[in-house]
């Protein structure tokens, strides 16, 4: 039964290594993740810091005061000329500032006086520049509201009764775990995407191509035949996973992080503690992903199976994170939200909680022994000969 | 020697095979000859022991199928109609791939390979990979697959087609080396010629049944005659097989 076995995972393991379409799903795969993060933390940092010094004004001279305090916050002037429609123009420009055409009347008057601020709420460069302006603006209008108080004979404190303070206890590490939940995903999936090109060929690309029926025919057990495949496409999803690992290490200290005020370093032994916290998912993805393919009679009904299969482990996790639960103790016997739980943390630079670990491991463990049983009963029926 | 009693599989609604019973000596070449969707494939199912026949039996050597089936299976070669070859690994790997799932250690499994090489000439071919062989070449690899345990029976379906005139030649010509060596053949056949000029002992199957059994002479004789198509003809017509 062991020399079988090995014999079955031999074969499968130089079948897959010479199949272009395995190694470029399980690179392929790996790299997307990290150089999407990278690109997206970039474009994040760019866009915060892009338009800080920089408005686009219409008919200011209405304005002078505030003209002067905008240059004094340091925001560069960007003048658009009277004639233009400005509901055009704040397709070009993320927010457009326009004292209305009664401004100075309503200022002399005492009264409040209107600023119409445009901006395209569909787009997030401009919400992010207009909440600035529109914050420089409240502090002008409180620098003239304490003036008239004070001309008044009031204390511009009397029109202040209660005043908050934010102090934001979150560690830095903390911040860098909810900006990384994106990395969580990606690392998560890519146990399962590791493993799916291999899963596939080794059941209905068996049966697709013809050779299935000349391997039943062996005396082999089919509990052999399967655990021997089973062991190999595990194998394509850790190096699924150590491969998306190793590049989020080596890129992710390239994103500038520091600007969003997080510090996250990457270490090697943090990631070989996250790879141990994900590893055992990969024999769950490969079972799944095993079972499914055997019912399939061709390699692309297959692909259509695995490809509604794989959000379905994901369902738990990302309803966790779209209702914002915290950390409960049950979620960790939840396959794949127990492995998510364990990487937050680990994330998060708490060390991770053996009893946890023991459990999300036992059932992504269990469940994936369960699918090889499943699958070897159905090599051992006389369903696996349909279609052939 | 290869001996099925009395078989009968259903699937669903569809009787595959009622009742076939035959008798494949060891030294001889047997052919199971039927129109398409007489039974031939789910019988030869049984026998390999990929399915479990509702009656009835199939004895390979004396051990029952359905009780010891990878005892049966040790002493039985399979060439299946594609070959079910993996375009991917090379002839030599193919052959260390199926003598290990047959319980070869590394250097009977190296040997073993010597062996079949010798015999079928495929030295050439034993460390490229199979895609882009001939079909010649595919049925080679599949042929010294199956015979790479040494088994003492051999079951083919139908092995030449695909095959041009050379290779059906020298599969036809091994063959008759595997009856000599006094080893069963049973293979499974559409083309007359081929069958008449091959085979020994011939069970005609149609609609699930045995309908005669016999040397190809004899059946001609039996039918009155003298090609061996027009008694096939004749015989998978008849409504009750042999008496006619």
């Amino acid at each position: 039964m062991m020399r079988q076995l090995w014999a079955v995972a031999t074969k499968e393991f130089i079948d897959a290594r010479r199949d272009p379409r395995s190694i470029m799903t399980l690179v392929g795969y790996a790299l997307m993740g990290p150089v999407m993060m990278l690109a997206a933390f970039t474009a994040l940092v760019e866009n915060e810091t892009r338009n800080e010094q920089q408005v686009t004004v219409q008919h200011i001279d209405r304005a002078p005061g505030l003209a002067q305090h905008l240059r004094e916050a340091g925001y560069r002037l960007e003048t658009l000329a009277p004639d233009i429609d400005a509901e055009q123009a704040v397709g070009d420009h993320d927010v457009i500032l326009r004292p209305v055409d009664d401004f100075r009347r309503r200022m002399r008057a005492g009264q409040p006086a209107h600023i119409e601020l445009l901006h395209d709420s569909s787009r997030t460069s401009s919400q992010s520049a207009t909440r600035r302006v529109e914050q420089t603006i409240a502090a002008w209008s409180g620098e003239l509201a304490s003036l008239r108080l004070m001309a008044l004979g009031v204390s511009p404190q009397a029109a202040q009764p209660v005043l908050t303070q934010r102090r934001d206890v979150a560690s830095r590490a903390d911040r860098a775990a909810l900006v990384l939940s994106g990395f969580q995903v990606f690392v998560l999936i890519a146990a399962f995407f590791g493993s799916m090109h291999v899963s596939i060929d080794a059941t209905a690309g068996e049966r697709e191509r013809r050779s299935l029926e000349a391997l039943l025919v062996q005396p082999v057990s089919p509990l052999a035949l399967v655990v021997g495949k089973w062991l190999v496409a595990a194998l394509f999803g850790l190096l699924g996973v150590a491969l998306t690992l190793t590049a989020m290490g080596l890129l992710l200290p390239m994103a500038p992080l520091g600007e969003l005020g997080i510090r996250y370093q990457p270490t090697p032994m943090s990631m070989l503690t996250m790879f141990a916290l994900i590893a055992p998912l990969s024999l769950l993805a490969a079972g799944l992903q095993m079972l499914a393919s055997s019912y399939a009679k061709s390699f692309k009904e297959a692909q259509t199976y695995l490809s509604l299969l794989m959000f379905v482990p994901m369902v738990p996790a990302m309803a966790v994170s779209f209702l914002q639960l915290d950390a409960e103790p049950w979620m960790f016997a939840v396959p794949v939200l127990g492995q998510q739980q364990l990487l937050g943390d680990a994330l998060r630079e708490l060390s991770p909680d053996p009893l946890s670990w023991a459990v999300a491991t036992a059932t992504v463990v269990g469940l994936g022994l369960v699918c090889v049983i499943a699958t070897a009963r159905m090599y051992a029926s006389e369903r696996m000969l349909r279609g052939l | 020697m290869i001996h099925a009693t009395g078989l009968a599989k259903r699937f669903g609604d569809v009787q595959a095979v009622s009742d076939v019973s035959f008798w494949a000596p060891d030294g001889a070449i047997t052919g199971l000859l039927g129109p398409n969707g007489a039974g031939k494939t789910t019988a030869m199912r049984c026998v390999e022991g990929l399915l479990k026949p509702d009656q009835g039996h199939v004895d390979i050597d004396g051990i029952r199928v359905g009780e010891q089936p990878m005892a049966a299976r040790q002493r039985l070669g399979v060439l299946p109609d594609q070959f079910g070859l993996y375009a991917r690994l090379t002839t030599r790997e193919h052959l260390a791939y199926f003598g290990r799932l047959h319980g070869l250690g590394r250097q009977a499994v190296a040997e073993a390979i010597d062996r079949v090489a010798g015999q079928l000439h495929i030295d050439a071919l034993l460390d490229r990979r199979v895609e882009g062989f001939s079909a010649g070449e595919r049925m080679k690899v599949g042929l010294a697959r199956a015979l790479l345990h040494n088994p003492q029976n051999l079951v083919l379906d139908e092995p030449t087609r695909g095959l041009d005139v050379m290779s059906t030649r020298g599969l036809r010509d091994h063959l008759r080396l595997l009856r000599s060596q006094g080893r069963c053949v049973v293979f499974s056949s559409h083309v007359m010629q081929e069958v008449e000029e091959l085979c020994d002992h011939l069970v005609i199957v149609g609609d699930g049944i045995v309908k005669a059994a016999g040397s190809p002479a004899e059946l001609c004789v039996r039918t009155g005659q003298s090609r061996l198509e027009d008694a096939f003809v004749r015989l998978i017509e008849a409504p009750t097989g042999v008496a006619a």
